[in-house]
């Protein structure tokens, strides 16, 4: 039973901290300051950790538990769990994306090598946005606490933590793309390619 | 090991210039001047969270080409 | 001196030839057609790939696009078969420039000959020409079609500018992609068009790669300096004794060809080099390259001394501004940066300092040799001029109206 309390735990923390990594990677560019920018991609980081660390912990712990039958495939194969597959599956799916993020973020400083790396590495990365949504589902699906007060109030945080970075995120971007070099660069693509 | 950076994707972030202060300085419109000093040492490792942290990825690490002249 | 005659004038351009013509030989009566290129050149003779790059080592033979890499090099450094390109940039992007177009309208044959050559010897699957005005499209294109050996020649018609027509530019456009330099420094040898290994030269390089497989190495090393043998073309303008096209042995002195009298000289164009005189300087790509004046695309001129110089080279900076790509930065706002600084110069304040530091912070800092080329030649300029520019400082003006001597005006209409 203790087992199960401390899955219930890490799996909200990982939600947590899955928000907390979203809403770092999304405002970086919303400060001009290099040194803050480069702090912000440093916690990001870390954050990243911390949400894979829980995401195992939790996983770990409903399988090791027998207050619920989720057995290791059950958890490793999205959707073949017996107690709320669907639910569970989606959290299966999330968890994946996050260790396929981590591996994109890790290996940043290298996909520069090639050309198509640099263009395709945001590409990958930006699906972080959908394996939060995975999560969030997946929490407010599967969990049991979901309708307690506490409970809303951890998922509408990060909700509005998210979202929020997410919006100022497309709003520097937007900015950022009528810039008078953005907008050279696209005359220079769009104007002479035949 | 030589940094090299894609001019045609670096937006003048600066970040780079934070992080390798030895070869790099930001000009005032942000974009990089770099200095022709070899990535000896310490400064390969400063190199590589450059390259890893320019938000446009605009840097790479590339083995200097022996006789190559582009042109 | 040996004789100068007129090959009469194409599109409003003089054109002659000092001592032999070669490349323009037999266009005193202006274009030659198949037959009477052949009366005039005869057949080349065939080499394969080896062969071709060592006579073409031999008279050591530099490219004539502007980088004057050695082109013997060039062609070893390609993958022979059915994959490899053979591009022929005729783009000639320089509006002072003329030898090329000159070249293409007058003597097609000699360009096909050459690019003709390098595809067999090579073994390659395609050859690619570009021509940016239509004149000289059309005379290639008579031209391919008066022969049975160019069935598969493509003719592109490629108008994108200056820096749109740097190879790498032209590689890209002629691959569906846009006409700017990449980011990423690729030799086109490597990686060309298509992602095809491409051995992309000039139009005049072609030419003189004709001559060599016509004339054979001894004959084409006969005349011309010894550091580079052969003849050159070069594009004269200004105050200098014959202006136009000019095809001349290299070697020549510098103040033949622009004349002894005091400066300003311009040398390799508007990404070239000033000098205050003509000096002994002998014009040959090496020793000019030595003497840290290029000669680049051939573009030599002397400013006469009723325009105001400093007028001058500020309208070409701000052409020179408006023909970046915008691709980069550096480029894109310094450029601009520093044509500011040359067309006010302000009175009573230093400006020569600001201009150095802006000139100094282009160099090696874009996609493509743009920002490096412009600032060579502001920086050699502000070191030319610095009488005339205290004088603009002092008075505001140096008295003389700016005569648009350096075009920068469109190119001529097709």
């Amino acid at each position: 039973m203790t087992l199960w309390f401390l899955a219930r735990a890490a799996g909200l923390v990982a939600v947590l901290a899955a928000s907390l990594t979203v809403a770092l990677g999304a405002a970086g560019s919303s400060t001009r300051r290099a040194d803050r920018r480069i702090l912000t991609q440093l916690v990001h980081r870390s954050a990243a950790v911390l949400t894979l660390a829980m995401v195992a912990l939790h996983a770990a712990l409903l399988v090791t538990d027998h207050f619920v039958a989720v057995t290791l495939p059950g958890a490793l194969i999205p959707f073949t769990a017996g107690y709320r597959s669907v639910a569970l599956g989606i959290g299966t799916l999330s968890a994946y994306t996050f260790v396929v993020l981590a591996a994109t973020g890790a290996l940043r400083g290298r996909v520069t090598a090639s050309e198509r790396g640099a263009r395709g590495w945001r590409m990958v990365h930006i699906s972080a946005y959908g394996a939060w949504v995975l999560a969030m589902a997946h929490g407010v699906l599967a969990g049991t606490d979901t309708f307690r007060g506490w409970a809303l109030a951890i998922y509408g945080a990060a909700a509005v933590l998210v979202v929020g970075a997410g919006a100022t995120r497309a709003t520097s971007e937007i900015r950022a793309r009528r810039s008078p070099l953005r907008h050279a660069r696209r005359l220079a693509i769009d104007e002479w390619t035949p | 090991m030589k940094i090299e950076v894609d001019w045609t994707r670096c937006d003048g972030h600066g970040l780079c210039a934070r992080l390798l202060p030895e070869l790099i300085v930001a000009d005032e419109l942000g974009f990089p001047v770099f200095a022709e000093r070899g990535l000896t040492g310490d400064l390969l490792l400063h190199a590589r969270r450059a390259v890893a942290v320019c938000p446009a990825l605009a840097l790479r690490l590339e083995r200097p080409e022996p006789n190559h002249t582009v042109r | 001196m040996s004789t100068t005659f007129d090959l009469g004038v194409s599109a409003a351009v003089p054109v002659a030839a000092w001592g032999q013509a070669r490349l323009l030989a037999g266009t005193t009566s202006g274009r030659l057609d198949l037959s009477r290129h052949r009366e005039v050149h005869g057949l080349p003779r065939r080499y394969d790939a080896a062969q071709l790059a060592t006579a073409l080592a031999c008279v050591g033979l530099l490219g004539r696009g502007g980088a004057a890499f050695p082109v013997a090099a060039k062609l070893r450094g390609v993958a022979t078969g059915r994959r490899t390109h053979v591009l022929v940039n005729g783009s000639e992007g320089e509006p002072a420039s003329h030898k090329d177009r000159i070249l293409m309208r007058l003597a097609p044959h000699v360009v096909l000959d050459g690019a003709l050559a390098v595809a067999s010897a090579l073994e390659a699957g395609h050859l690619t020409i570009v021509v940016q005005d239509g004149l000289s499209l059309a005379s290639m294109t008579a031209a391919v079609r008066e022969r049975q050996d160019a069935r598969a020649v493509r003719l592109v018609r490629h108008d994108h500018g200056f820096v749109g027509g740097e190879v790498r530019a032209v590689v890209r456009s002629l691959s569906g992609g846009p006409a700017a330099p990449p980011g990423r420094r690729v030799l086109p040898t490597v990686h060309g068009i298509d992602g095809r290994p491409t051995f992309a030269s000039n139009v005049e390089t072609f030419g003189h790669i004709a001559l060599v497989a016509s004339l054979g190495v001894d004959r084409f090393a006969e005349v011309g300096a010894p550091d580079e043998p052969g003849t050159t073309l070069v594009t004269l303008l200004g105050d200098v004794p014959h202006a136009g096209v000019l095809e001349v042995p290299t070697g020549l002195p510098l103040a033949a060809l622009v004349g002894a009298d005091h400066g300003p000289v311009l040398v390799g164009g508007y990404h070239g080099t000033w000098l205050p005189r003509a000096s002994e300087l002998l014009v040959s790509r090496p020793a000019l390259r030595a003497a840290g004046a290029p000669l680049n695309a051939g573009v030599l001129a002397r400013l006469p001394q009723d325009t105001c110089a400093l007028g001058e080279v500020a309208a070409v900076a701000r052409w020179l501004a408006d023909e970046s790509s915008g691709q980069c930065g550096p480029c894109f706002f310094g450029l601009p940066n520093l044509a500011d600084i040359l067309d006010q110069p302000a009175v009573g304040r230093p400006m020569l300092p600001d201009a150095y530091r802006r000139a100094g912070l282009l160099p090696g800092r874009g996609a493509c040799a743009h920002p490096d080329g412009s600032a060579g030649f502001v920086r050699s300029a502000l070191e030319v001029l610095d009488e005339e520019i205290a004088q603009h400082q002092a008075h505001g003006h140096c008295g003389r109206p700016l005569r648009g001597v350096l075009p920068t005006h469109a190119r001529e209409a097709p």
